[in-house]
């Protein structure tokens, strides 16, 4: 399996998967008009990657600014999968925010609280 | 109507930081959301309290986006029309407020949800918004109901009023007051 960049643009995050390192990096707005048909193929790709992997230590590192009801769902789904392999893989979460920033905090204790199995840490950034 | 005219309504209405009235798209939204930074950062708008405004602005852009490609009768070629803008009511207390048009459909679902969310606390919103959050798992269906339950969220208050422009068209008005 290859490494995988989708670049950032205004409303949609940067995607970043390196492969070897097992780090998953999704940064930036994430408010699509058609969010599905944006994270679709990475969700089949994270399942495959997931499948195939070899070493089983995975970090995933979310920073998302703005983002739209949709995609909190799509979040949601993505740790959903990871829960679903967290038998066979060790996961980090880091739901990163700005530490003035209380929404995006929030909305991560939420994630931290909904899946209480998961190693799900809450940084703020100064 | 004079331009001076409309700067007067906005002043009027208290103090207007973005209106507009039009087509609707995605870039337009992108490029709303930088000049909403902006006017954050010149009005030094608390940080929670911008990021509310933000995400309910996303939101109520993009279900006017939404309700707009839906079918009307005898209109086949209806555009994403539609106005919002945010303003102020007095020092602190912001509000945004949006205007578009709805099928008969979409009013009734609408209605529905906004009724359902009045009868609910702050803590309630918060766990329904939650468990849609968990039930619409894999049912990849377009938009679970869990928009306005985002915008419920981060809300001081909720208006809304429907007018009847023909059997099947309607102006649907919403007003947010941001926590």
């Amino acid at each position: 399996m290859e490494n995988f960049i989708i670049k950032e643009t205004k409303y949609t995050p940067e995607v970043n998967l390196n492969v070897k390192e097992g780090i998953l990096n999704i940064k930036g707005n994430s408010y699509p008009e058609n969010t599905l048909e944006f994270y679709d193929p990475i969700l089949n790709l994270l399942e495959k990657f997931f499948k195939d992997i070899e070493n089983k230590n995975i970090i995933l590192n979310i920073e998302i600014v703005y983002f739209n009801s949709s995609s909190s769902r799509v979040f949601f789904e993505i740790f959903d999968l990871i829960e679903d392999f967290s038998n066979s893989l060790n996961f980090v979460i880091n739901w990163i925010c700005h530490n003035d920033n209380e929404g995006v905090l929030e909305i991560g204790e939420d994630f931290k609280e909904d899946f209480e199995k998961l190693n799900f840490n809450i940084i703020s950034k100064t | 109507m004079a331009i001076k005219d409309i700067r007067k309504l906005i002043e009027d209405g208290g103090i207007v930081f973005m209106t507009y009235v039009g087509f609707m798209s995605q870039s337009l939204l992108s490029g709303m959301i930088e000049a909403l930074e902006q006017e954050k950062d010149i009005r030094q708008i608390p940080c929670n309290m911008s990021h509310n405004i933000f995400t309910v602005f996303i939101e109520m852009t993009q279900n006017i986006m939404k309700y707009s490609k839906n079918e009307f009768d005898n209109e086949n070629n209806f555009k994403s029309n539609g106005l919002i803008l945010v303003g102020k009511h007095n020092n602190e207390n912001i509000y945004i407020h949006s205007q578009n048009i709805v099928n008969e459909n979409d009013k009734k679902r609408i209605k529905k949800r906004l009724e359902e969310i009045k009868q609910l606390n702050e803590e309630e919103i918060k766990q329904k918004y939650r468990q849609l959050r968990r039930t619409a798992i894999n049912s990849h269906k377009k938009g679970a109901g869990i928009g306005f339950y985002e915008i419920a969220k981060r809300a001081r208050k909720i208006n809304y009023e429907f007018t009847e422009i023909s059997p099947n068209k309607f102006n649907f008005y919403l007003t947010i007051n941001i926590k």
